[in-house]
């Protein structure tokens, strides 16, 4: 089939090829504006017990750091960061619970994450400064035993907000809109292989094997278009 | 056979005659310039040009009407697969008639309902329909003229539940070898082949049949079924106009 007669039977339903990926569009970027707010941080956690011994590659100060995460997501870290927030200031009328419910981590090594997850993104950002501000007195408090070294926190990266996924949301839009691109013309061919109706002169003159002296109808403007021409509203 | 005309018929049918035969009316007035109207005006006088061709023009060679019967085609039945061509046969005539053509429209569409009937006020004079019925058989068929010098109609008159089952062959070819006798051109409109069998038996009087399809309505299947049926009728079909029925 010529290209020219593939994009005839696709225009004819563009409302099939165009309108689908236009809904998953709008659908995606509906869908994200409704995704929370994160902040996030990262820190270094260093905890100077030295326990290697040569040829023991165990490394008892990164089994703590396994407590990590579940520290952060504590009550007793949620309530560190609920004393930490200044009344009147964004989070501040949050309960310990709610905190708490908003606070997750995870840990590479001796870098811990601490992830805040907000609809408020005030709110988030104002959490996450919290929770970077009271990490190494919790960090020393329940990771560290009495009259040991206290362990070292430094933040490496300052609290931030976005959206959850946000990195990936642009490539996820366009993979999704491109998908449904194709559905959409897909659809548009099936549709086209199974309607029987003749359309274009060339069809009908294939069909019937008869000529088409003239196409008599008004032009598709013809309507509208009486009263634009006369410089008025149809 | 005559076909005699009478007088006034304006009164009778002053929407469709008045403004399609050339006469210039209040409607014309109010779209005077119209482009549109233009622009389908060329179209059919394309078509008629398309017509008048047939049988003075050679054929191309593998085309798609190569190897049908060549003759002129003085007259034409008009007939739509699924859709009314009152339209197409009133513009078509009007075409010819201002090409100076004596031309005799004759609306055979018997079942039509008034609305979309070249005679939307019928009832205040006979047609077709009267005239087929009529047992005498020197009654001259009710042929009116228009605003056009060229131009006269033959309006359905009322309409007929049982179409030309009724009507003998004879009376009928008489009427168009009558017409045919003192106009150039007689058009005849005919009820749409997927409705009604009228046009079939009108088919073997005519010089051809332009069959109109309607893109984006009409399917291939009722086409062809339209196209075989016509041709098993012992019609000649000259050609395809699209048209959308309006």
């Amino acid at each position: 089939m010529e290209l020219k007669r593939v994009l005839a039977v696709l225009m004819r339903r563009w409302w099939l090829v165009f309108g689908l990926p236009l809904a998953v569009l709008v659908g995606t970027v509906l869908l994200s504006s409704s995704q929370p707010y994160v902040g996030t941080f990262r820190a270094s956690v260093l905890i100077p017990t030295d326990t290697e011994e040569t040829g023991n590659a165990e490394r008892p100060e990164l089994m703590v750091m396994d407590d990590f995460a579940q520290i952060v997501s504590s009550e007793s870290f949620a309530a560190n960061v609920a004393s930490r927030l200044q009344p009147g200031t964004p989070g501040s009328d949050l309960s310990v619970g709610e905190i708490q419910r908003s606070l997750s981590a995870d840990r590479r090594g001796r870098i811990g994450t601490v992830n805040v997850t907000r609809d408020d993104r005030a709110e988030a950002l104002a959490i996450a400064l919290a929770a970077n501000a009271v990490l190494p007195d919790v960090v020393n408090r329940y990771m560290v035993a009495q009259g040991e070294p206290r362990a070292t926190v430094q933040t490496i990266d300052q609290p931030s907000v976005a959206r959850l996924n946000a990195d990936s949301q642009t490539v996820i839009l366009v993979v999704q809109t491109l998908v449904a691109l194709a559905v959409g013309a897909g659809l548009a061919a099936l549709a086209a292989a199974l309607d029987e109706k003749l359309y274009a002169e060339d069809e009908v003159s294939a069909a019937l094997g008869l000529p088409v002296l003239a196409d008599v109808r008004a032009p598709r403007w013809g309507r509208a278009g009486r009263g634009w021409l006369r410089g008025q509203r149809a | 056979m005559t076909v005699p005309t009478t007088s006034d018929p304006r009164r009778a049918y002053p929407a469709s005659v008045g403004r399609l035969s050339g006469e210039r009316t209040d409607w014309d007035a109010a779209h005077e310039g119209d482009l549109v109207d233009r622009l389908v005006t060329e179209r059919y006088r394309a078509l008629r040009a398309a017509i008048e061709a047939i049988g003075r023009v050679p054929r191309a060679p593998g085309g798609p009407d190569d190897g049908a019967p060549v003759g002129e085609v003085h007259s034409l039945l008009v007939v739509g697969v699924d859709l009314p061509v009152a339209m197409v046969g009133l513009r078509l005539a009007t075409a010819f008639a201002q090409a100076g053509q004596e031309t005799l429209l004759v609306d055979a569409d018997l079942r039509a309902a008034r609305e979309r009937s070249l005679a939307p006020a019928a009832g205040a004079a006979s047609g077709l329909a009267d005239w087929l019925r009529a047992e005498d058989r020197d009654l001259p068929c009710p042929a009116y003229p228009t605003g056009s010098p060229h131009l006269a109609l033959v309006p359905a008159g009322r309409p007929v539940e049982a179409g030309f089952d009724t009507v003998r062959d004879d009376r009928w070819s008489a009427l168009l070898r009558g017409a045919r006798a003192e106009r150039d051109r007689v058009v005849v409109v005919a009820a749409p082949l997927a409705a009604v069998a009228d046009a079939l038996l009108l088919a073997r009087h005519v010089d051809g049949a332009l069959l109109a399809v309607a893109p984006g309505k009409t399917t291939s299947s009722a086409a062809v079924r339209a196209r075989d049926a016509l041709r098993a009728a012992g019609g000649r079909i000259v050609g395809v106009v699209l048209d959308d029925g309006r």
